[in-house]
């Protein structure tokens, strides 16, 4: 059963204040998280969370597609051994 | 002689009909491109199939192998990856480069001391991240991004990465320090729990 809409989206508290700290100051700092339940909200498009997946923080880049998505997703719990992509090359310019 | 590299571009998924053809998945960007890298080995390099596509539908193809005549032949491969020499691929193109090629490369801070080296370049869907890990065991995973990593320099084999002070990291080797620190005196590592009684003690 999905959630109820009226309850709007599930973040942890601590969560949001970590990121405003982090808006505010305007610096690239990492933010380390345990909270895998929370959803990925508008304000978090930019930022780089540090998601624990039981063994490592995995890094994840907000981007917009990410929105209400839940960080726990884009941090796997076990192994994925990934087969090389071939023809995938990396841009020019990897921008911040 | 230095073996060759191989990269897998391709898995067979099964047999198809009674003529010894096969049902193969490409994993190029462009399924056809698989054709370009044929002939194909096994992972061990042991068996060589050149390839021949009849048909198919987006990345899975019917094809037939060299080798292959018939349906039993073609079951005995379901599930056997298909690899080529990572020569093979087509260069890129300037300022471009593999994410395959990676893995090796020397990692050094932006006064050019090093850091570690790349062990693997990964993406779960939230972008691309490098695995830094240094001669003591400890690993960082840094987003491919700047400010944390710049563009790979691939001739002189090294990325410029910029890893924070209070970035987290994992160690490898924890597990390794704790039992040389626990020994017991009877010269058994334990890991836990009380020490053993000696039979002369009891």
């Amino acid at each position: 059963m999905t959630r109820s809409v009226w309850k709007g989206p599930f973040v942890d508290g601590y969560l949001l204040k970590k990121a405003d700290k982090v808006r505010a100051s305007g610096r690239h700092d990492i933010i380390k998280t345990w909270s895998r339940r929370s959803t990925i909200l508008p304000q978090f498009v930019g930022l780089t969370f540090a998601v624990y997946n039981g063994h490592k923080f995995l890094p994840v880049s907000v981007t917009e597609n990410m929105i209400g998505h839940k960080f726990g997703e884009f941090s796997p719990t076990r192994i994925f051994i990934q087969h090389g992509g071939v023809d995938k090359k990396s841009e020019e310019s990897k921008e911040g | 002689m230095k073996p060759e590299r191989l990269i897998c571009v391709g898995q067979i998924l099964g047999a198809h009909g009674v003529k010894g053809e096969v049902k193969l998945k490409s994993f190029t960007l462009n399924p056809r491109d698989i054709l370009r890298y044929a002939p194909l080995c096994d992972e061990k390099a042991m068996r060589e199939f050149a390839l021949k596509i009849r048909g198919g539908v987006g990345a899975v193809f019917i094809a037939t192998l060299t080798g292959v005549a018939d349906r039993t032949m073609a079951d005995k491969l379901k599930g056997v990856k298909l690899f080529a020499p990572a020569q093979r691929r087509p260069k890129p193109g300037k300022g471009r480069f593999y994410l395959d090629d990676l893995p090796g490369l020397a990692a050094v801070d932006e006064k050019g001391k090093a850091v570690g080296k790349v062990t693997g370049v990964f993406n779960f869907g939230a972008g691309d991240i490098l695995a830094v890990e240094n001669e003591a065991g400890r690993e960082w995973l840094l987003p491919f991004k700047k400010p944390f990593a710049a563009k790979p320099d691939m001739e002189k084999s090294r990325i410029e990465v910029n890893i924070p002070e209070d970035y987290p990291f994992s160690q490898k080797a924890e597990k390794k320090v704790f039992k040389k620190k626990h020994k017991h005196k009877n010269g058994h590592a334990r890991e836990g729990g009380h020490p053993r009684k000696t039979t002369e003690e009891i």
